[in-house]
């Protein structure tokens, strides 16, 4: 089976450089999501301070296979024609 | 290597063996002479088995009532989709099966965690010892009481506590209980669980296990021997866990 890392970055960098054995890239995205769900349970702040969690996933040659990436971001948004202050209609 | 609190003394007898058996009920419960004698006298076998291999299985009646002489055992459940909870670990000296001398089906399966050696009463015989005798009886249901309590910190463990607390408050159980029944120092003793163990035991993912025990070791409270885990300072576990040993009710009652 490949081996896979998973590097954590949120502001510092916490390289693996242990890896984990799992079938396919498919499996190693399932497990990057779930990791990255059990640290922001841990710690939720780790996105309340306008900050990113990303978790970088290499593989056995070190090439970056895909990336996680979980934010917060403030936004002005609203369900489509509410005005301010308005609640969406119910049934929505 | 040898570990003579296991038993693993060539001097040993058989019957000799059972010791750490009735150490164990003793460190909660108070019995005569008289009663541990007729636990020596039962008739039992020893039996053998690898890491892995089951002792009981969901759904299953259980004939036999299996006593951990050496090495760990644990339970486990399994969801739909195979997902897998550990939800108790079984250290040298613990009955195995109390429940099935009251309930017949068995809800979870019991496995071997490491090769173990288990001491094999019928579950008939040792009815038989504990109908008459009520200071035994009454060592049964506090072992299982105890294990209930056990599950309830696991509980809050998993429920409620982070990754890092939640490692190092399993660590100190385990040392707790294993420095217990070994009566000596056991302070270089090697986790007998893998990472992913660790992972189905406390609903992590394996990688997140390993982050937080780098961040054990960081810290001083763990160290790592090729890829066993031993403790490095209990005293910074017990506070990362703020862990009390209440629940296990070490100690509470006096020798009769």
């Amino acid at each position: 089976m490949p081996r896979y890392f998973f590097h954590v970055c949120d502001g510092a960098q916490d390289i693996d450089d242990q890896g984990h054995e799992l079938p396919d890239d498919d499996a190693a995205r399932h497990e990057a999501v779930r990791y990255g769900g059990g640290l922001i349970h841990d710690d939720p702040s780790l996105l309340l301070k306008d900050q990113e969690l990303r978790i970088n996933v290499t593989n056995n040659d070190g090439q970056l296979r895909f990336a996680v990436v979980m934010i917060s971001v403030d936004a002005d948004w609203r369900p489509a024609g509410t005005a301010r202050h308005q609640k969406p209609a119910s049934g929505v | 290597m040898l570990v003579r609190w296991m038993g693993d003394d060539p001097s040993m007898t058989k019957e000799d063996r059972l010791g750490i058996f009735i150490r164990k009920l003793l460190s909660h419960s108070p019995l005569s002479a008289d009663d541990q004698q007729a636990i020596r006298d039962l008739p039992f076998s020893i039996r053998r088995l690898e890491a892995n291999e089951h002792i009981l299985r969901e759904g299953e009646k259980a004939t036999v009532c299996p006593v951990l002489l050496q090495g760990y055992a644990y339970r486990q459940k399994t969801s739909a989709d195979g997902g897998r909870q550990i939800v108790a670990l079984k250290i040298p000296g613990d009955a195995l099966d109390f429940q099935s001398l009251y309930v017949e089906t068995a809800d979870h399966s019991l496995q071997a965690l490491t090769p173990v050696e288990l001491a094999v009463f019928s579950i008939k015989d040792f009815e038989k010892l504990v109908a008459p005798r009520p200071n035994l009886a009454r060592a049964v249901l506090v072992d299982i009481l105890i294990e209930a309590s056990i599950g309830r910190e696991w509980l809050l463990n998993i429920g409620r506590r982070n990754a890092l607390a939640r490692l190092a408050h399993l660590l100190c159980e385990i040392f707790y209980r294993v420095q217990q029944i070994a009566q000596e120092d056991v302070s270089g003793f090697e986790l007998p669980l893998t990472q992913e163990q660790l992972a189905d035991l406390l609903g992590l993912t394996p990688v997140h296990i390993n982050r937080t025990i780098k961040l054990l070791e960081d810290a001083g409270a763990v160290r790592r021997i090729s890829r066993r885990l031993t403790i490095g300072d209990l005293g910074i576990l017990r506070q990362m866990a703020d862990f009390s040993d209440l629940y296990l009710h070490r100690n509470t009652v006096s020798a009769v």
